[in-house]
C-alpha cells in the first residue's frame, strides 16, 4: 500500500554549464545561467492534477504511537492543502529517513544523545503530482524511545523543477529554521532532565532513608543517636550552604527559623526514630510523621505549630506517596535510581555541552561517547557509608520553603509508559524559538510563493542587479537590492561564534545567539563558583536534600553576576537578589572574553563533586525561566552588548523591510485582496464588456449609505482598486438595481475619475484573470499576505498601472518624464492632494534615486520651496492652496522656475523645456498598446535600463570626459549620435552614476539655462 | 526675519516679475549651471573672505566664522569666539616661520577684535574692551600694521598691539568710516562723513602716529563708498549720488558725477519706472574698480565710469529690482552685481548697434566738472549721450537661488563664484561642464586605484 517514494537526485544545473572561454563574454557573475526548463515545457506552472491550490509547509512527525502524522501546515490546512491526504503524505515522506543512527539502546549504563544532522531530500510522490523538499529533524524527548521524536519540515510543492531550483536556498532556510527548533528544543530538554534528576535524586534519598530505616529498626538506639549527631553535623553544613544562597536580607530570619527547625528537629527525629523503633510497617512513615506532629505540636509556638502543620501535609503525601510505591526492592531499586541519575547527569552535560563542542570543533561529529564523568564521578556509596542519611525532619523543613514543583518520586517502571501522551510540539520546543522558528516558517513560504519561473527570474534579476552596484541605485527598486544582502546576511554558514563562545544551550549560531548566550551562561558560571565551594568543604556535600533550599533560594527572579560569584559564596547572595538582567549582560560581555576556558574548566570540575550537577540543573532552571518572560527579552535587546543586528539577522525580516513603506496600505487591501480571489471571474466579466464595467465603476463609486450622492471617492496613491475590490460584492448585490449612476448622464464632473477607475478595473480584472491561470498564487484568499513578494509586485503594478494612466491622460507626458531623466525637478501643483499624490506615483517609475531612496520623492508639501529643497527633490508634490494670494503658480514656484518644469493637475497644463530627441519615445509610445499595470512596469524598466547602460558608456567613455580634447566633440557626436536633449538625459544619469561611484555626493544642483514651454491640455 | 524669508519674498517676487528686467531663461553666456548650498549659518551672512585660490571664510550676524573648501563645499572649520555679529572681517597674510600664513581678522559687535587660523580654527589673537566696535578693518600693505575703523581709526600691530588711535572725534555719531589705501608709504586714511578726512600714518622706529592732515568737504551727502583706484586716483560716493574722483596726491577733484537718474517719460522702456525718485535710489552703495573702469552700485542701478577717460562708460538706472548691495569687475570684462532682491546678475559692457541712436536707458543728470568748480547743484544739464564712447551694459545671465537680499559676492575665477545672503546660505555657483569633468576625472583616478570597478 505505501509505495516507496520517489527519491529525485538533486542536481545543479550549473554544475554542467561550461566556463566561459571567450574573453569577450560576460563576467561569470553577469551571465545568466541556462533556461532551467527542459524544451518542451512550459514556462509557467501546468495545471497538475495536485489537491492542494498552492505550495504549502508541512511539519509531520513520526509518532512513536501512532505512526507518521501531520502536525501542521503553514498556511493553515483548510487554506493550503484543499483535499489533499495530509495524512498519506506525511506518512510517505516519513517513511524516508536517511538518518543513519539513533540513540542506543535504553538503559545501557551510558545513554547516549545522538546529535544527529538533518537530512535533506526531495520526495516526489509522482501519483499525486506532489513534490516535497524534505528535512528530517531529530527533537529530543526524555520520555520518548531512544530519548528522540523525530519530525520533518516538508515544503510541498506541485512543481518538481521549483524545489529543485530552490534546494540549496530552500535546504538553507530549512536548516535555520531546524537548528531554531532544535535550540529550543534542548533547551526545554535540558529543564526536564534537570526536573528529573531532581526527582531521583529525591527518590534515592527517600529510598536511603527506607533503607536506613530497616536497618535501623534492628539496630540499638544509643546508634541512631549518634547517626543523630552526624546528621546535625551535615546539617550544619546544609545550613552553611543555605545561608550562601540567600539573600542578606533574609538571612537573619532565616538563621532563626534553621535554629527553630533544628531543635525541632532534633526532638523531631528522637521522638520519630523511636516511635518508628516500634513500628515496623510499610505505612509507619506516615503515622509517625502524623503522630510526632501531634505531640510535638504542644511544644511550640503558634509559628512552630503551622510549622508542623506544614511538615505534616508535606510529609503525608510524602510519605504516602512512597509508601504508596511500595517498593519491592529497595536495593535494587536504589541500585537503578542511582543509574538512572548518572544516566540523565550524562544526558545533561551531553545536551548542554552540545554546542559548546560544535562551536569548538567546526567538524563536529554526531557525539562521541565522553567517559570522563564516570570515571571521575566519585562513587556514590561513601554517602551511604558516611551514614549521613538526612533526617526526616530536615528534608521537611526543607520542603516547607519549596514553593515550585516539588520532587515526586519515580520509580523505573514508571519511567516509560508507552500509553502516555506525548509531548506536542509545543512541549518540546522552548515557546521563543519555537514562535521564531514558525516565523521563519511563514517567510519561507511567503519567499517561495508563486511561480516556479517567477521565482527563477526574480532571483536571475537580484543576482544580477547585485552586480550592477554602479547603476542600480538609479531606478531599481531597493527591495530587489535588498533582499539579496539580507540572504547574504542569512547564510546558513556557521557565522563567527564571536559572540557566545559558552553559552551551553547554544547550538548554531545562527538562531538567537545573544539572546541564548546571556541566559544560559549563568548555570556554568555557578557551577564554577559551587565547585570551588564544595571543595573547600567536602564535607557539606552530601546533603544533597538541601539543595533544594538552595533553588528555592534562587527561584526568586534573579541574576547573578557570574563576575561576583566566582569562588566567593557570599557575594552571591547580594547578586543573586539585585541583579536585574542588564547585569547578567554584562557579565556576557565580560565573558566574551573569559568565557571559553572557564567553560573548559567545568567540565572536568563538576564530577568532582557529586550534588553539583544537581545544584546546576536547579540554577539551570531558574536561569531558563527567565527566557519564557517577554521583559527580559526585551531588556537584552537593549543593551549594547548584544548587537542588535545579530538579533536581527536571525529572523528573515528581509521581507518585512522590503516593503515597510507600503505595508499600510497594504493592510488596507488585506480584505480586499479576500474578496479579489473569489470574485476574480465575476470581475473579469467586467473587462469583457468594457461599458458594463464603467457601469459598474460607477456603482463602486457609491458608498452604501447614500447611493445617490454623487461624490468621488478620492483617495491616496491608487485607492481606487482597493476601492473596487472591498466593494465586489456589494457591487454583485447591486448590479441589477442600480441605475445608472447619474454622474455619467449629467456628464458634469469631469471624466478623469471615471476613467481612472475604469482603468483599475480593467486592469485589476485583467490582473485576476492572470493571476486565475497561475492559480499559485492568487488564487486563494490569505489574511496574511504580507509585504513581500507579492506585495512588491503588486506595487509595481499599480506603479505601472497609475503611469500607464498618466501617460492616457497627459499627451505632452514625454516632456514631463524628460524632465524628471534630465535632473530638473517637476512639480506636480494641485489643489487636491489624492490627486497630486497619485501623479507623483505615477512619475515615480522615471525619477532616478538621488541620494538614498525615495529622498528624492517628495509627494505632497505647502512649505514654500527653498533652493535646498531642489538639491534633494527630484518629483514634488505641491499643495496649490499653500499661498491663497496668488491664484496662478505659488511664488516660491514662480522664483525658481527655472529650475523646475511645474505640472499643474488642476488647469492640465504643463510647463517645461520641450523635448525633441528620441530616446525616451519609448516610454511613452504604449500608453495605448500595453494594458496591465505590471507589463508597463517592466516594459518601462527595461527601456530605462537600456538608457542607464547608455549613461554608463558615457560615464566611462575616457575621452568623453578629458578636456580640450580636439575630438571632443565629435567623439560625442560619434558615440551617441543623439539629440541634445537625449544627450542631456545621458549626462544626467551619467553624472549620478560618477557621484555614486566616488561616493562623494555632494548636494549638487545641475541645471541648464534654457527656455521652457507651456503645453495645454 | 524667518518669515521674511520664507514667505516675504514672494511677494516681492511678484512685484518684481512686473517691473524687472527679465532676461529669460536661455542664457547661452551664463557659464554658472550648478550651484551648491553651503549651509551652516544660523543668521544673515555678511562677509565673504577669500583665504587662498580655494578657500573662503563667510561670517555674518550669527557671529560664527565658516571656512569653506569651495571646491568640494566642504565645511573645513568653525571659528567660534564671538558672541555678537560680525561687523568686519578681512585676511590677513603674515610670514612666520619663512612662510606666509593667511590668518583672518574679525571684528565683532561685542566689541572684540580676534585674529584666527583658518588651518587649525585656532583663535590665535584676541582684543576685547574696545571702546567702540570696529565697523571697518583693513590691511596696509607693505607695512606690517593693519587698521580698524569704528568711531576711532585704531593702527595694530601684527601681535595685536595697539599702536596708535587717531584722536579726532569730531564725528561721534559716525556709524560708518571706511578707511581706503591710498598710497604707498604715505598712508592716508579717509574717515568716512559727510568729509573724507585724510590721515596720514607716520611710521618711524619709535612710534606711529596718526594725524589727520585734510579734510575734503567737498560731499554733500553722507558717504558711503570710498575706493581707491590707482595710484593717483582714489574715487568716493555719497548717498545722494555724487561720485568724486580725487587725485590721491594733492587731493584736488579729478572729476565730479552727481549721478541722478532721470525721470523720463514716454520711454518705452521697461526699465523705467514712472515715480518719485525716492533718495536711496541714487546712493552709491558700493565702487568697484579695476583700476581703470569704476563701477558703482547706484541705488538698484549700475554705473560704470572710465576714471582715466573720465567719462561714463555705461549705466543702467534699474538694473535690479532692489538696491544693489555689491559689484565686481570681472577680468572677462563682465560686471557682476548682487542685490536685495535677492538675485545676481552678470552684465557685460556691449558696444551699441548703433551709435547714432539715442541710448536706450534713461537719462541721468551729469555734471562734468573738473577740477574744483563744479561744487554748486544747479539743475543737472540734460543731455542726449550721443558720445562715442558710451556703451551699454546688457544682461547676460542672472543667478538665481537666495530667498534673501545677496549681500556679497567672492569670485574665484574658474572654479566658480560664491555668493552670501540673507537666507542664511552661501551658494556656491559652477561651470556645470568643468564640475562635471572633474567629477569624471575622479571618476577614472578612483578606479585607477581601485583597479577597476
Amino acid at each position: 500500500m505505501i509505495g516507496s517514494p520517489d527519491l529525485l537526485a538533486f542536481t545543479a544545473e550549473t554544475d554542467f554549464r561550461e566556463p566561459p572561454t571567450d574573453p569577450l563574454a560576460l563576467p561569470e557573475e553577469l551571465s545568466i545561467p541556462l533556461c532551467p526548463h527542459s524544451s518542451n515545457s512550459s514556462p509557467w506552472t501546468r495545471t497538475s492534477r495536485v489537491k492542494f491550490s498552492k505550495d504549502f509547509i508541512l511539519i509531520a512527525e513520526f509518532s512513536e504511537q501512532v505512526g507518521p502524522q501531520p502536525l501542521l501546515t503553514i498556511p493553515d490546512e483548510t487554506k493550503a492543502c484543499g483535499s489533499f491526504d495530509l495524512n498519506h503524505f506525511s506518512l510517505r515522506i516519513m517513511s524516508v529517513d536517511y538518518q543513519t543512527s539513533f540513540a542506543g539502546p535504553l538503559g545501557s549504563s551510558n545513554a547516549k544523545l545522538n546529535f544527529v544532522e538533518d537530512a535533506k531530500v526531495v520526495l516526489g510522490e509522482s501519483r499525486e503530482g506532489a513534490y516535497a523538499y524534505v528535512h528530517h529533524l531529530t527533537l529530543y524527548d526524555l520520555e520518548a524511545r531512544g530519548f528522540v521524536r523525530p519530525f520533518c519540515m516538508a515544503y510541498v510543492s506541485s512543481q518538481e523543477e521549483k524545489i529543485m531550483h530552490h534546494f540549496p536556498q530552500l535546504s538553507a532556510e530549512f536548516s535555520k529554521v531546524s537548528e531554531c527548533l532544535k535550540t529550543g528544543n534542548r533547551k526545554n530538554f535540558a529543564n526536564e532532565l534537570d526536573k528529573k534528576l531532581g526527582d531521583l535524586e529525591y527518590t534515592r534519598l527517600i529510598l536511603l532513608r527506607e533503607i536506613r530505616r530497616e536497618q535501623l529498626s534492628s539496630e540499638p538506639v544509643s546508634e541512631i543517636s549518634g547517626g543523630g549527631e552526624e546528621m546535625v553535623n551535615g546539617r550544619f553544613a546544609w545550613q552553611r550552604v543555605n545561608e550562601d544562597k540567600k539573600g542578606n536580607s533574609s538571612l537573619s530570619q532565616t538563621r532563626e527559623e534553621e535554629k527553630l527547625k533544628e531543635k525541632e528537629g532534633c526532638e523531631f527525629s528522637v521522638e520519630e526514630v523511636g516511635k518508628s523503633k516500634d513500628m515496623s510497617g510499610l505505612d509507619k512513615g506516615n503515622e509517625s510523621g502524623s503522630v510526632v506532629l501531634s505531640t510535638g505540636a504542644d511544644g511550640g509556638g503558634n509559628n512552630r505549630s503551622k510549622r508542623k502543620e506544614r511538615f505534616e501535609s508535606l510529609k503525608e503525601t510524602e510519605e504516602g506517596q512512597s509508601a504508596r510505591l511500595r517498593w519491592p526492592d529497595k536495593a535494587a531499586e536504589l541500585a537503578s535510581v542511582e543509574k538512572a541519575i548518572q544516566e540523565h547527569r550524562s544526558l545533561l552535560k551531553q545536551v548542554t555541552s552540545y554546542p559548546t563542542r560544535k562551536l569548538r570543533d567546526p567538524e563536529f561529529l554526531p557525539y562521541e561517547p565522553d567517559d570522563a564523568p564516570h570515571t571521575l564521578e566519585p562513587d556514590p556509596n561513601p554517602y551511604t557509608q558516611h551514614s549521613l542519611i538526612p533526617e526526616p525532619g530536615v528534608e521537611c523543613s526543607v520542603f516547607t520553603h519549596t514553593s515550585s514543583r516539588p520532587p515526586q518520586l519515580v520509580s523505573s517502571s514508571s519511567c516509560r509508559r508507552f500509553d502516555k501522551r506525548l509531548k506536542n510540539l509545543e512541549e518540546l520546543c522552548d515557546e521563543y524559538f519555537l514562535q521564531q522558528a514558525l516565523k521563519q516558517l511563514r517567510s519561507i513560504e511567503k519567499n517561495f510563493r508563486g511561480d516556479s519561473s517567477y521565482l527563477f527570474t526574480r532571483q536571475l534579476t537580484q543576482k544580477l542587479l547585485q552586480h550592477l552596484k554602479s547603476t542600480n541605485f538609479l531606478f531599481e527598486e531597493p527591495c530587489d537590492l535588498v533582499v539579496e544582502t539580507e540572504q547574504q546576511l542569512h547564510k546558513p554558514e556557521v557565522r563567527p561564534s564571536l559572540l557566545l563562545p559558552v553559552s551551553p544551550l547554544q547550538s548554531e549560531p545562527v538562531s538567537l545567539e545573544s539572546y541564548t548566550s546571556c541566559v544560559e551562561m549563568v548555570p556554568i558560571k555557578l557551577q564554577v563558583s559551587m565547585n570551588g565551594q564544595f571543595l573547600a568543604e567536602p564535607n557539606s556535600v552530601p546533603s544533597s536534600p538541601c539543595c533544594d533550599d538552595l533553588a528555592l533560594v534562587t527561584d526568586a527572579p534573579t541574576e547573578c553576576d557570574c563576575q561576583d560569584r566566582e569562588g566567593v559564596p557570599i557575594q552571591m547572595k547580594d547578586s543573586i537578589s539585585s541583579g536585574e538582567s542588564i547585569e547578567v549582560l554584562g557579565t556576557e560581555k565580560s565573558f566574551r572574553t573569559q568565557g571559553t576556558h572557564i567553560s573548559i574548566e567545568t567540565v572536568p570540575l563538576r564530577p568532582l563533586s557529586f550534588p553539583a550537577p544537581f545544584l546546576e540543573g536547579r540554577k539551570r532552571r531558574v536561569a531558563t525561566q527567565r527566557t519564557n518572560s517577554e521583559d527580559s527579552i526585551e531588556v537584552l535587546s537593549t543593551t549594547d552588548s548584544i548587537i542588535p543586528d545579530d538579533l536581527r539577522a536571525s529572523y528573515p525580516s528581509a521581507i518585512h523591510e522590503e516593503t515597510s513603506e507600503c505595508e499600510g496600505e497594504e493592510k488596507d487591501r488585506t480584505s480586499g485582496q479576500e474578496d479579489k480571489g473569489v470574485e476574480g471571474c465575476r470581475c473579469s466579466s467586467g473587462e469583457a464588456a468594457p461599458a458594463e464595467g464603467e457601469e459598474k465603476c460607477n456603482n463602486f463609486l457609491r458608498t452604501p449609505g447614500t447611493p445617490d450622492t454623487p461624490t468621488i471617492v478620492l483617495t491616496p496613491p491608487d485607492p481606487c482598486i482597493d476601492f473596487a475590490l472591498n466593494n465586489v460584492n456589494y457591487l454583485d448585490s447591486h448590479t441589477m438595481a442600480g441605475p445608472l449612476f447619474p454622474m455619467v448622464d449629467a456628464g458634469s464632473l469631469q471624466e478623469g475619475p471615471l476613467q481612472l477607475l475604469r482603468d483599475d478595473l480593467s486592469d485589476c480584472t485583467s490582473y485576476l484573470s492572470l493571476a486565475s491561470t497561475a492559480s499559485e498564487f492568487t488564487l486563494s484568499p490569505d489574511l496574511h499576505w504580507e509585504k513581500s513578494v507579492g506585495g512588491s509586485r503588486r506595487k509595481r503594478a499599480r506603479l505601472g498601472r497609475t503611469a500607464l494612466r498618466f501617460l492616457r491622460q497627459f499627451p505632452f507626458a514625454v516632456h514631463a518624464v524628460y524632465s524628471l531623466l534630465s535632473g530638473r525637478t517637476l512639480v506636480v501643483l494641485g489643489s487636491e492632494e489624492t490627486v497630486v499624490r497619485r501623479w507623483v506615483t505615477a512619475l515615480t517609475i522615471y525619477t532616478p534615486h538621488v541620494g538614498k531612496y525615495r529622498e528624492s520623492i517628495q509627494p505632497w508639501t505647502s512649505d514654500p520651496l527653498q533652493i535646498t529643497d531642489l538639491l534633494t527633490w527630484k518629483l514634488i508634490g505641491f499643495n496649490r492652496m499653500a499661498s491663497p494670494t496668488s491664484p496662478g503658480m505659488p511664488p516660491c514656484l514662480v522664483r525658481y522656475s527655472r529650475y523646475l518644469s511645474v505640472l499643474d493637475v488642476d488647469q492640465r497644463t504643463l510647463r517645461c523645456p520641450a523635448y525633441r530627441g528620441s530616446l525616451i519615445c519609448p516610454l511613452v509610445e504604449p500608453r495605448t498598446q500595453i494594458v496591465h499595470g505590471t507589463t508597463y512596469y517592466l516594459y518601462a524598466q527595461s527601456v530605462i535600463s537600456k538608457i542607464v547602460s547608455r549613461a554608463f558608456l558615457l560615464t566611462f567613455c575616457h575621452s568623453l570626459h578629458l578636456p580640450s580634447s580636439q575630438s571632443e566633440v565629435s567623439a560625442e557626436r560619434c558615440y551617441c549620435d543623439l539629440h541634445d536633449d537625449d544627450m542631456k538625459i545621458l549626462n544626467f544619469l551619467s553624472e549620478l552614476i560618477a557621484l555614486q561611484l566616488t561616493d562623494n555626493t555632494p548636494r549638487i544642483l545641475r541645471f541648464s539655462y534654457t527656455a521652457s514651454t507651456v503645453f495645454k491640455l | 526675519m524667518l518669515r521674511w524669508i520664507l514667505g516675504g519674498r514672494g511677494a516681492q517676487g511678484a512685484v518684481e516679475k512686473s517691473a524687472a528686467l527679465c532676461i529669460g531663461e536661455e542664457q547661452p553666456k551664463n557659464c554658472f549651471t550648478e550651484l551648491q548650498v553651503l549651509k551652516g549659518h544660523f543668521d544673515i551672512v555678511r562677509f565673504l573672505v577669500q583665504i587662498d585660490d580655494f578657500r573662503l571664510a563667510s561670517a555674518g550676524d550669527d557671529g560664527m566664522v565658516l571656512v569653506w573648501n569651495v571646491e568640494t563645499g566642504e565645511r573645513l572649520v568653525e571659528l567660534r569666539g564671538h558672541t555678537q555679529q560680525i561687523t568686519a572681517m578681512t585676511s590677513y597674510t603674515f610670514i612666520r616661520g619663512g612662510k606666509p600664513h593667511t590668518g583672518l581678522i574679525t571684528a565683532s559687535s561685542d566689541r572684540t577684535l580676534s585674529l584666527w587660523d583658518p588651518d587649525t580654527g585656532n583663535r590665535v589673537q584676541t582684543v576685547s574692551d574696545l571702546q567702540s566696535s570696529a565697523r571697518c578693518l583693513l590691511v596696509l600693505s607693505g607695512v606690517d600694521v593693519w587698521l580698524s575703523g569704528g568711531n576711532e581709526l585704531c593702527v595694530w600691530s601684527r601681535d595685536f598691539q595697539l599702536q596708535c588711535k587717531s584722536v579726532h572725534h569730531r564725528d561721534a555719531g559716525s556709524r560708518h568710516s571706511a578707511p581706503e589705501q591710498i598710497h604707498h608709504q604715505l598712508m592716508r586714511c579717509i574717515r568716512a562723513w559727510r568729509t573724507p578726512i585724510i590721515f596720514k600714518l607716520n611710521l618711524s622706529e619709535v612710534e606711529m602716529s596718526v594725524l589727520a592732515i585734510r579734510h575734503l568737504a567737498d560731499h554733500q551727502d553722507t558717504i558711503r563708498a570710498l575706493i581707491s583706484i590707482n595710484d593717483g586716483l582714489f574715487a568716493s560716493g555719497s548717498h545722494n549720488g555724487e561720485l568724486i574722483l580725487w587725485d590721491a596726491v594733492d587731493w584736488t577733484i579729478q572729476a565730479y558725477e552727481f549721478i541722478l537718474w532721470e525721470e523720463q517719460a514716454g520711454d518705452a522702456q521697461p526699465e523705467i519706472r514712472v515715480g518719485q525718485q525716492k533718495q536711496t535710489d541714487m546712493s552709491i552703495q558700493h565702487l568697484a574698480t579695476d583700476g581703470e573702469l569704476v563701477v558703482a552700485a547706484v541705488g538698484s542701478g549700475l554705473y560704470v565710469y572710465n576714471a582715466v577717460m573720465k567719462t561714463v562708460v555705461a549705466y543702467r538706472k534699474i538694473a535690479h529690482d532692489s538696491d544693489v548691495l555689491h559689484t565686481m569687475l570681472l577680468d572677462n570684462g563682465q560686471v557682476m552685481s548682487c542685490s536685495e532682491d535677492g538675485s545676481v546678475r552678470i552684465w557685460e559692457l556691449q558696444d551699441l548697434p548703433l551709435p547714432a541712436e539715442p541710448a536706450p536707458s534713461g537719462f541721468f543728470g551729469m555734471f562734468g566738472t573738473f577740477g574744483r568748480s563744479g561744487k554748486q547743484t544747479g539743475a543737472p544739464m540734460k543731455k542726449l549721450l550721443d558720445i562715442s564712447g558710451l556703451r551699454s551694459l546688457e544682461l547676460i545671465g542672472d543667478l538665481i537661488g537666495h530667498s534673501g537680499a545677496v549681500q556679497m559676492f567672492a569670485s574665484f575665477g574658474e572654479k566658480g563664484l560664491v555668493t552670501c545672503s540673507a537666507d542664511h546660505l552661501l551658494i556656491a555657483w559652477k561651470d556645470g561642464e568643468r564640475e562635471s569633468q572633474l567629477r569624471s576625472l575622479a571618476l577614472f583616478q578612483k578606479l585607477e586605484e581601485m583597479q577597476g570597478l
